[in-house]
């Protein structure tokens, strides 16, 4: 469970030798996540999505308003390498974040530092290289796999560590379509399986049509915040805060200004096909003729 | 003008325990005023492909023509050929390195030895086209945002003038924003400045939406190409190489199967809306 | 160009020399050193090249490998055999011109510096050939543990080296990568006069220090993420434990040091 109260963050910037400038990334959030849920943060560079996926894990602290992460509050350093534990983090580039070398080495590495018995280590690697599909290049170097196994295998470093939440900053922007559909595949599972949080922060619209929620961020606020049906209803609304809606979305969205009745929610091909369908059936057709 | 590959081969680590054949017997013709698409996954050969089209890596066997004069041969000026054909390769932004952004882009005007004047209005001519406004240029690159950055390294491609750009996932890791920026500035570079584009993506619907042709790679070869309708028509060999059609092809052919007379050749959702509104007969409010 | 540096390659065979624990590796190999520096005759250098052809031997390590490591220092032993032949004084002269003269003194001091330099070079190099630089950091890290209780960062230093060897790939293919762009900017690595050449040289290292010092931060975060917090309390996946092959070599190793020194100093 993740709960903040009015959580700032600010950063002084010196303009010149002794001005100094305050700049206020994270504005005043209010936000209250459930156990278990897929949510999906969206928002321009510079909205402040990865600071705010820093404080997850107290790599940042606020400096205003409070953050609990599963009851701890995260500006107390007592609490710090317990939050670690409870909430890990995959980074953008999947090179940057890998410091063994040998892939079962690097899954280790938590574990290593949280002072697990070595018997247990074994164990607890065994099973998140299995769980995310990796078990095969368990005695590989990382330097020889893709971007999309580098980043299973730093899910697989998380969850080992038997975390509640796994937040993932942007961490499919550097790979081909196919390495983005296997970490989103893999963190798909690990929450339905095994009810682990998952908090994506994308560019990549197509990637948040699961999610139970949807965060808009902008200027440091959170502006919407829905299920993907909600955020997807007011394409208009997206494009003010320089973002785009999947492509089904866009196409449903112009076929209503054309004056197609589309009742139910669209959010992928699969659900503007099955409008199209319906129609067949005769829900919402009759033939309108030559006008209009 | 054009460029023209011969029966390129190009094996990495020649002659060592590490040698591995990276490019089989490529022919391919890029003619003035196309804009190509290079699409297939990573390790295809896309990047390795396109590092000949400036000299920059050495065929093992076959070759390539610039204009028809072969570029590997002794005397051509390989810095002549490189302001022609303009290289844009993957994370730009990376290359940057002067003290301020107007200076950074002058290196390449510097590099192939124009006069004083002409470095300096190629630069702020690319800088502009760029869409980078004028205050920024006394600014250190290292202070821009993300997009900024990769708009300014592509300005110092475009200060030597190319005739022909090649850009290698010029939009990957940008936000929407960023993204259609760059493909904006990259359209309009061949529409209204008539440069040939190579555009290597791993985008389908980017290069649907753009490209004249397509080039699609696979292990090293050629695997199809054609325009991007004849291409795209073809998705279930694309599927089998591990890509596939823009979901647009996908929509239109699945209310083919459900009996509606649609033109299953469209390739981009605006293009599907009209298709839709002229074919598709329902009550409308 | 760059990826032609070779820095610790292994070269896995499975043989009983790669299995041995890296400490036992490390310290073989110190003192295999020492002994060379020890020795006054020509019959000890005999006594260690049976000792080195062996452990070879047992590697599986083709000789061809090992001599590639001596290529990039041949200067070196040249230079090194040129000045102990030339410059050594003593009276038994066997060639002299004007002031160079070569005595038997510096031909043998010359030529126990070749052997030295070449046992050294192979030596050290059939260590790394057989070990990974991960274990090999960790046999560093285990072998001076003590020194922690002087307040010395043996285990932060040991985590730097193994972090370096990881990222050195990386960046050899980055500085690759950023030669190229350059290059495709019109940057010539021929020709201009030093100005100019200096001006291409930075445009390299400036973005190549950027881009490490980048990764340098993310991979702090990444670190930090894991939990990563100093050596203390730290458990191993993998800690080193001596087993019975590897009380063995410290007993031939001792058997070496004793009968070749005896041998080089004393016969």
């Amino acid at each position: 469970m993740i709960k903040s109260e009015n959580l700032v963050y600010e950063y002084k910037r010196n303009i010149s030798d002794n001005k100094e400038d305050r700049i206020r990334v994270l504005d005043g959030l209010n936000i209250d996540i459930e156990d278990g849920q897929f949510i999906s943060i969206v928002g321009h560079n510079g909205s402040g999505k990865s600071t705010l996926a820093r404080h997850l894990n107290a790599l940042l602290m606020p400096t205003g308003g409070t953050l609990w992460v599963n009851g701890m509050d995260t500006s107390d350093e007592n609490n710090t390498l317990s939050i670690r534990q409870n909430t890990g983090m995959v980074f953008q580039n999947p090179d940057n974040q890998i410091v063994a070398s040998v892939v079962e080495e690097d899954v280790a590495f938590a574990l290593e530092n949280i002072g697990v018995p070595t018997d247990d280590i074994w164990r607890r690697v065994e099973k998140s290289l299995a769980t995310v599909g990796m078990i095969k290049y368990r005695e590989d170097a990382p330097n020889h796999l893709s971007g999309g196994q580098k980043q299973r295998i730093a899910i697989a470093g998380i969850l080992a560590m038997k975390p509640r939440c796994i937040v993932l900053d942007e961490s499919t922007a550097m790979l081909d379509p196919g390495g983005r559909k296997e970490v989103i595949d893999a963190v798909r599972e690990l929450n339905s399986k095994e009810h682990i949080n998952i908090i994506l922060i994308t560019h990549y619209m197509e990637e948040t049509i699961y999610s139970d929620r949807i965060f808009v961020m902008n200027r440091g606020r959170i502006v919407m915040d829905g299920p993907p049906e909600h955020i997807f209803s007011d394409i208009s609304m997206l494009k003010k805060y320089n973002l785009e809606a999947p492509q089904a979305v866009y196409i449903a969205d112009r076929l209503r200004k054309e004056g197609f009745v589309i009742n139910k929610p669209v959010l992928s091909m699969d659900d503007l096909v099955s409008v199209f369908a319906d129609y067949k059936i005769g829900v919402g057709n009759v033939d309108r003729g030559k006008k209009s | 003008m054009s460029i023209e590959v011969r029966n390129l081969n190009y094996i990495y680590n020649e002659g060592t325990v590490f040698e591995k054949q990276g490019l089989r017997n490529i022919n391919l013709t890029i003619e003035d005023g196309e804009f190509i698409g290079i699409i297939g996954h990573t390790g295809s050969g896309k990047s390795t492909l396109i590092q000949h089209f400036n000299g920059l890596n050495k065929p093992s066997s076959g070759t390539v023509l610039y204009n028809g004069d072969d570029i590997y041969k002794k005397g051509f000026s390989k810095k002549q050929l490189r302001s022609k054909v303009g290289l844009v390769f993957q994370y730009p932004e990376y290359q940057l390195f002067e003290t301020t952004v107007l200076n950074d882009v002058k290196f390449g005007p510097k590099n192939i030895g124009l006069s004083e004047e002409d470095i300096d209005n190629n630069a702020r001519d690319a800088l502009e086209m760029a869409g980078i406004p004028k205050e920024m240029y006394n600014v250190s690159p290292l202070e821009l945002s993300g997009g900024e950055k990769r708009r300014v390294a592509i300005a110092g491609v475009l200060a030597m003038k190319p005739k022909f750009l090649i850009l290698d996932e010029p939009t990957a890791g940008l936000d929407p924003g960023g993204k259609n920026e760059i493909l904006s500035l990259i359209d309009n570079l061949h529409k209204k400045d008539g440069v040939t584009i190579v555009l290597v993506s791993h985008s389908m619907e980017d290069v649907a939406k753009y490209a004249t042709r397509l080039v699609v790679m696979n292990d090293g070869e050629i695997f199809i190409s054609g325009t991007p309708g004849e291409v795209f028509k073809k998705y279930r060999e694309l599927e089998k190489i591990g890509l596939s059609a823009p979901q647009t092809v996908y929509f239109l052919k699945e209310l083919k199967n459900l009996g509606y007379d649609v033109n299953t050749d469209i390739i981009t959702p605006d293009e599907a809306v009209r298709e839709i509104v002229k074919k598709i007969h329902v009550k409308r409010i | 160009m760059l990826r032609d540096i070779t820095i610790g390659q292994y070269y896995p065979t499975g043989s009983i020399i790669h299995k041995l624990d890296p400490r036992v590796k490390l310290a073989g190999t110190f003192l295999f050193i020492i002994s060379i520096f020890t020795f006054e005759n020509f019959l000890g250098y005999v006594v260690s090249l049976i000792y080195l052809g062996t452990v070879i031997f047992i590697s599986g390590v083709p000789l061809k490998y090992i001599l590639k490591g001596v290529k990039p220092i041949i200067f070196l032993i040249v230079f090194t055999a040129a000045i102990h032949l030339f410059f050594t004084s003593g009276d038994d002269v066997l060639w002299k011109f004007y002031a160079l003269k070569i005595t038997f003194t510096g031909l043998k001091k010359a030529a126990f510096m070749v052997i030295r330099l070449l046992f050294l070079i192979t030596g050290s190099s059939i260590m790394t050939y057989t070990t990974t630089p991960n274990r090999l950091t960790e046999g560093i890290e285990k072998s001076f543990g003590p020194l922690k209780k002087l307040h010395i960062p043996v285990h932060e230093f040991a985590l730097m080296m193994s972090l370096a060897l990881r990222f050195i790939p990386i960046l050899m293919e980055e500085a690759d990568k950023i030669i190229k762009a350059q290059s495709s900017r019109g940057a010539d690595f021929e020709e201009g006069n030093i100005f100019k050449k200096i001006s291409v040289v930075v445009s390299i290292l400036i973005p190549l220090l950027v881009s490490a010092m980048e990764r340098a931060r993310d991979l702090a975060l990444a670190m930090d993420a894991r939990c990563y917090h100093g050596g203390e309390g730290r458990t191993k996946m993998k800690p080193l434990r001596y087993t019975e092959k590897d009380y063995i070599s410290y007993c031939i190793i001792f058997v070496y040091m004793v009968s070749s020194v005896a041998i080089g100093r004393f016969i």
